[in-house]
């Protein structure tokens, strides 16, 4: 079995040109810290030559054409992933960087493969240019799909926007609950973008939790890092915690022994997008009865 | 001046040269035409040149130019067909097609039989079970062919897959699983069906083996083969194959250089498939791998893709768009798949260094987005034989062919979709009116725009016959007449797969007419298409093809 049944998580980068979307993915390919990211990027346009632009990393950068992820076979997308199932270890995680007018609800099946399992969909949005992109001919209501898609959204370039972003948040409001992070530069923790790593069984005491690069730390400007005790839970209790997290939450994570359910349940939340899910694969001793919560500071 | 020449007397050559529409034989040296006529006055001409009677009692015309297909035709029949309606393979022969369940079994267990290797897969392809009443295809079905070798039915949409429980356990997938489009029985195992293309590729070898198929020089033999079989001396890749290096091109000029290849080919360079570099490096890029043609493989044409399809809902639309769901429910618009940004870009660097730019446009928005890019790279570069022309243009209004005249653009019409998809057009995508002027050959006439019309092969089957037969009759698959004011004349629809097919890829001056100094590409048929009643242009037998003079063989 491929990777003996692991399954990569993979996030899905969308955001019209201009968005930062490259930015975004250059200052995560340069402090992976030890990360194996795969890193595609659909785009060799030259508008927009990403490709080239992403810096050396650990991981792999593969290219992929334009033209087939949403219609047709779809061959190149296909090849690509085959490509990476091929690596004889699995990386640590999936980064596809999509075009333009890439939609990323069509995509995001592709995500959710043999070996891969979607993580989240993140799409960026220019602070400054957002409003005035969404009436634009042809492409207006393309980029109101890819917000709507969106489980976490990121505007860039705040600092420059006029309004300081007022009139593209409103934008994306109209259209979208996810949380909204300010991203300037580039600048997001790693583990924001690409969720919590590492070994979550060693997370279980809230002491050790600004010692953990892993969990990304806090930004008391942007967003903080807490322990949500969960004691002892039903699995529909679980889930009704879950569901009941705020709107702000960027991304949540735990490994819980539910007191009704034999295998261990793994809560995993990003922005709008939360699921909490039976894994028998795993030891029940690895069990926190704790949430790893990140939240985002408005 | 090596050959001594030799004069093919037909019992019609049909020339579409309105200076010389009819003649009798056409004389040929050197693989180029000396000239059509009489015998008599070929002798006279030219001297005594022996006298072919091969094709005595055939009718001999242009031989057909498809100028939209795909090389996914040759590569797909490195597999058996097992499709409803019968089909000529690339050996000439014509399969039966599977009309039943029974029939898809059957054939299945002849080809496992022939297979040695027990894990070797079996793959079919075209299946279409909608006429079929409404049972679904499932792993249940192809269990009684094999429980251990890997089976892989293709349907004919290329969007669905049916595989059986030896494939399915081999992925670990039999007992379902999470991904999108693998549905599950009651017992909450997959039924084998995989939808759409994220879940075909739950089907990993059988996908791979498909893909590696497209790269191999065999699958270019057989699209060529499939082209000799149906009457086409010249066909298309509209640029769905990487011609970025050496390699990329070497795969088929090599392929090509075999003796006796039985058509020409011409692949379209797409921008967006492997190449890298500035728009101007790519242009330059295009203008140079002409010197990397041959007589049979001619490089220097670009094509893009802006929109998805019609019948898949994802071809860009103008108001009032898709019809919606049959719940009520809105259909959003399609899909872009290049920024129109990029577009542009490309688009004038390709423009400024004079190559010609195909472009995919299905929708009617997507035709708006090209006719702005062409007048804005018209406005900065002039160049008045530019050709550009516009993929598809199934929905094309009347306001939009009068702008594509005025900027001198050309058409290639998806006529082929009024019979495979215009029911559903009518009942589901646009709706009778909008379904009605689709795919519209005579309002392009009449608003003076040349256009060719085309099968994107393997999309529907290659055949200018059934293509042209589309674009005269405009019966759909259910047997109505779509748009009947949209039908155009046999003399039109001929011109359209031979000599405007061959205007908008650049070898007018070389294919697309017999008349002196051509090409001596040709097609015999077994009737004259002027002459039959127009219903069964589609039926005319293909007695054989004439490639720089030479009789294509099997
Ligand atoms: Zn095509």
């Amino acid at each position: 079995m491929l990777w003996n049944g692991r399954r990569v998580p993979f996030t899905l980068l969308g955001g019209y040109l201009g968005a930062g979307k490259t930015t975004i993915v250059n200052h995560v390919v340069g402090n992976a810290g030890g990360r194996r990211i795969v890193v595609l990027v659909n785009d060799v346009a030259s508008v927009n030559i990403d490709a080239a632009l992403i810096a050396d990393h650990d991981g792999t950068t593969l290219s992929l054409t334009n033209g087939c992820v949403c219609c047709a076979i779809a061959d190149d997308f296909a090849r690509t992933l085959e490509q990476i199932r091929e690596m004889p270890e699995a990386p640590d995680c999936v980064l596809m960087e999509l075009s333009g007018v890439g939609e990323p609800a069509r995509v995001a099946p592709w995500a959710n493969t043999t070996g891969f399992r979607l993580d989240g969909i993140v799409v960026a949005a220019d602070a400054d240019q957002l409003a005035e992109l969404c009436e634009r001919p042809f492409v207006g209501d393309t980029i109101g799909e890819q917000l709507r898609a969106a489980d976490l959204v990121m505007l860039t370039k705040s600092d420059i926007a006029a309004d300081g972003g007022s009139a593209a948040r409103r934008r994306i409001r109209a259209v979208s609950s996810a949380p909204i992070l300010d991203v300037v530069d580039g600048v997001i923790d790693v583990d924001v973008l690409l969720g919590l790593s590492g070994p979550i069984a060693v997370v279980g005491e809230a002491d050790r939790l600004q010692a953990l690069p892993s969990l990304g730390g806090t930004r008391p400007d942007h967003h903080v890092t807490r322990l949500v005790e969960l004691g002892s839970v039903t699995r529909d209790e679980l889930s009704s915690i879950v569901d009941s997290l705020s709107t702000a939450v960027i991304r949540a994570k735990a490994l819980v022994r539910c007191s009704d359910v034999e295998p261990l349940m793994e809560v995993h939340v990003v922005g709008t997008r939360r699921t909490v899910r039976p894994r028998p694969d795993l030891d029940r001793a690895r069990a926190v009865q704790a949430m790893v919560v990140i939240t985002v500071v408005e | 001046m090596s050959q001594p020449g030799v004069i093919h007397r037909a019992r019609r050559v049909v020339t579409l040269d309105h200076a010389v529409p009819v003649a009798e034989a056409v004389a040929v040296r050197d693989g180029l035409i000396l000239g059509v006529g009489t015998v008599d006055e070929m002798r006279a001409a030219w001297g005594p040149l022996r006298v072919d009677d091969t094709f005595a009692d055939s009718v001999l015309l242009p031989g057909f130019v498809e100028a939209h297909s795909h090389s996914l035709e040759g590569a797909i029949w490195a597999w058996e067909y097992a499709g409803f309606f019968p089909r000529l393979g690339p050996d000439g022969e014509r399969r039966p097609g599977c009309q039943s369940f029974d029939a898809l079994v059957d054939l299945l267990r002849r080809l496992d039989a022939e297979l040695d290797d027990p894990t070797e897969s079996l793959i079919v392809w075209g299946f279409d079970p909608i006429y079929f009443g409404g049972e679904r295809l499932a792993a249940r079905h192809l269990d009684v062919v094999s429980s251990t070798r890997p089976i892989c039915v293709i349907h004919a949409s290329l969007h669905l897959i049916t595989v059986n429980t030896a494939l399915m356990e081999r992925e670990g997938f039999a007992d379902g699983c999470d991904v999108e489009g693998v549905p599950v029985g009651g017992d909450g195992r997959a039924i084998g069906e995989l939808q759409e293309p994220p879940a075909m590729s739950l089907a990993r070898r059988e996908m791979a083996l498909l893909f590696g198929q497209l790269g191999d020089p065999a699958s270019l033999r057989r699209f060529a083969d499939m082209a000799r079989v149906v009457g086409c001396t010249t066909v298309t890749e509209l640029g769905a194959s990487r011609l970025a290096g050496d390699d990329d091109l070497a795969l088929w000029t090599e392929a090509a250089s075999a003796d006796g290849f039985p058509a020409r080919l011409v692949p379209l360079l797409n921008p967006a498939r492997g190449q890298q570099g500035t728009p101007d490096e790519i242009a330059r890029h295009a203008v140079a791998i002409r010197d990397s043609s041959t007589p049979k493989v001619r490089f220097g044409l670009v094509k893009m893709v802006l929109d998805g399809s019609i019948q898949g809902f994802t071809a860009r639309l103008n108001p009032p768009g898709y019809l919606p769901h049959p719940d009520g429910t809105e259909r959003p618009n399609g899909i872009w798949l290049i920024e129109p940004e990029q577009f542009s870009a490309w688009f004038e660097a390709f423009h400024r260094a004079h190559v010609t730019v195909h472009t995919h446009v299905n929708g009617d928005q997507a035709v708006d987005l090209l006719l702005d890019t062409v007048d804005a790279a018209l406005a900065k570069h002039s160049w008045f034989d530019h050709r550009h022309t516009a993929q598809h243009t199934q929905l094309t209004t009347a306001a939009q062919y009068r702008r594509m005249a005025r900027l001198g653009m050309n058409a290639n019409i998806f006529s082929n979709h009024i019979f495979y998809w215009g029911d559903q057009h009518r009942a589901i995508t646009v709706g009778p009116d909008r379904a009605a002027r689709m795919d519209a050959c005579a309002t392009a006439d009449r608003e003076g725009v040349r256009y060719s019309v085309h099968s994107d092969a393997s999309v529907t089957p290659l055949g200018s016959l059934h293509t042209m037969w589309c674009a005269v009759n405009r019966v759909t698959a259910s047997g109505d007449v779509l748009g009947p004011d949209e039908r155009v004349s046999v003399d039109r629809a001929l011109r359209a797969v031979t000599i405007d097919a061959a205007h908008q890829l650049r070898l007018d001056h070389e294919i697309g007419t017999i008349q002196a100094g051509k090409l001596a590409d040709f097609v015999a048929l077994a009737d004259d298409p002027y002459d039959v009643d127009p219903m069964v242009i589609k039926d005319i037998d293909v007695i054989a093809t004439m490639v720089g003079g030479e009789i294509t063989a099997p």
